[in-house]
């Protein structure tokens, strides 16, 4: 699997489910090298109730660092060698494409369905919402 | 992911112009097949030029030739990308569905609009079913935001809202 996507930026937006996993593989395969494949989190939104940030034992920080585990955790194999890792806060669908417009991505690549949105709905929400804001080209895996 | 086959409906619009060049790439790059389908959308017969007492038999079948006419004049934007058309009649993005189900298609590329999409809903009705429904991955194209040569907006007209009256 050559050039495709040949110097082309690809942003793989990941909820660490078995699927945005897979497709983050796919995207290894469609890019050129490791660093042209940009590995986005969007975390949810710190909410006033939520028990850690009552309690103070949780913050965007420690959130942030949490994820950045995940990341290395999850993508410790050497193939992963170069991927940028991004995290970052709010709605995901929004986030998602101001991210890939901050980068200048060429390609969203995403699975239809993440952890998020039942199976039985034939798209995720947030890959619904990525179609639609997104000016740039969307592939849409299946699993 | 290995590419032996492409389908890229198109439905004559600039938007689907967008993504025939990018899966005529894709397909050159990758040695696939591109498959170009028309789809002959039957319920047009219905309303299409003629206004009078209802459907008319034949009009199907002159839709269906004219369209066929179009669509030859539809080719790979990169020479030497074997491709095969195809013009059929039915619903749009059911028969889209079935069609890359049939072939075992390896990706489809669409426009995220059509001709039907309107501009306000972001996404177009048939670009949104075909990746609702596809059980293989889906490349949507987004048209680039520009005018092209055709569609210059003539001079002294300004587009936009809140202009002084």
């Amino acid at each position: 699997m050559s050039d495709w996507f040949g110097g082309k930026k690809l942003l793989v937006p990941v909820d660490f489910s078995e699927d945005s996993i897979k497709a983050v593989d796919e995207a290894l395969d469609m890019a050129d090298s490791p660093s042209h494949v940009h590995v986005l989190h969007v975390a949810a939104d710190l909410d006033i109730t939520t028990p850690g940030v009552v309690w103070e034992t949780i913050s965007e920080d420690t959130q942030r660092k949490n994820v950045e585990k995940s990341f290395s955790k999850t993508f410790a194999d050497d193939k992963y060698q170069g991927v940028v890792y991004h995290v970052l806060f709010g709605d995901a669908g929004h986030e998602i494409v101001e991210q890939a417009n901050a980068i200048k991505a060429d390609l969203i690549v995403m699975p239809t369905h993440g952890r998020t949105g039942f199976r039985r709905i034939l798209l995720g929400s947030t890959a619904e919402r990525v179609l639609r804001l997104a000016h740039i080209p969307v592939m849409m895996l299946r699993h | 992911m290995n590419l032996h086959s492409v389908l890229c409906p198109t439905d004559f619009s600039p938007y689907s112009d967008a993504a025939l060049r990018y899966a005529s790439l894709l397909a050159s790059e990758s040695g696939a097949k591109l498959y170009l389908l028309h789809v002959v959308d039957e319920s047009a017969a219905y309303c299409t030029e003629y206004t009078g007492m209802g459907y008319m038999s034949d009009m199907t079948q002159r839709l269906e030739h004219e369209c066929q006419e179009l669509l030859e004049q539809v080719s790979p934007t990169v020479p030497g990308v074997p491709f095969e058309r195809q013009n059929l009649l039915g619903t749009p993005a059911r028969t889209i569905i079935d069609f890359a189900d049939q072939l075992q298609v390896d990706l489809i590329v669409i426009g995220s609009h059509g001709r039907t999409g309107v501009s306000r809903m972001l996404m177009g009705s048939v670009a949104e079913a075909v990746v609702r429904g596809a059980k293989c991955p889906v490349l949507t194209v987004k048209h680039p935001p520009v005018v092209s040569d055709e569609e210059q907006i003539p001079k002294g007209i300004t587009i936009g809202a809140g202009q002084p009256t």
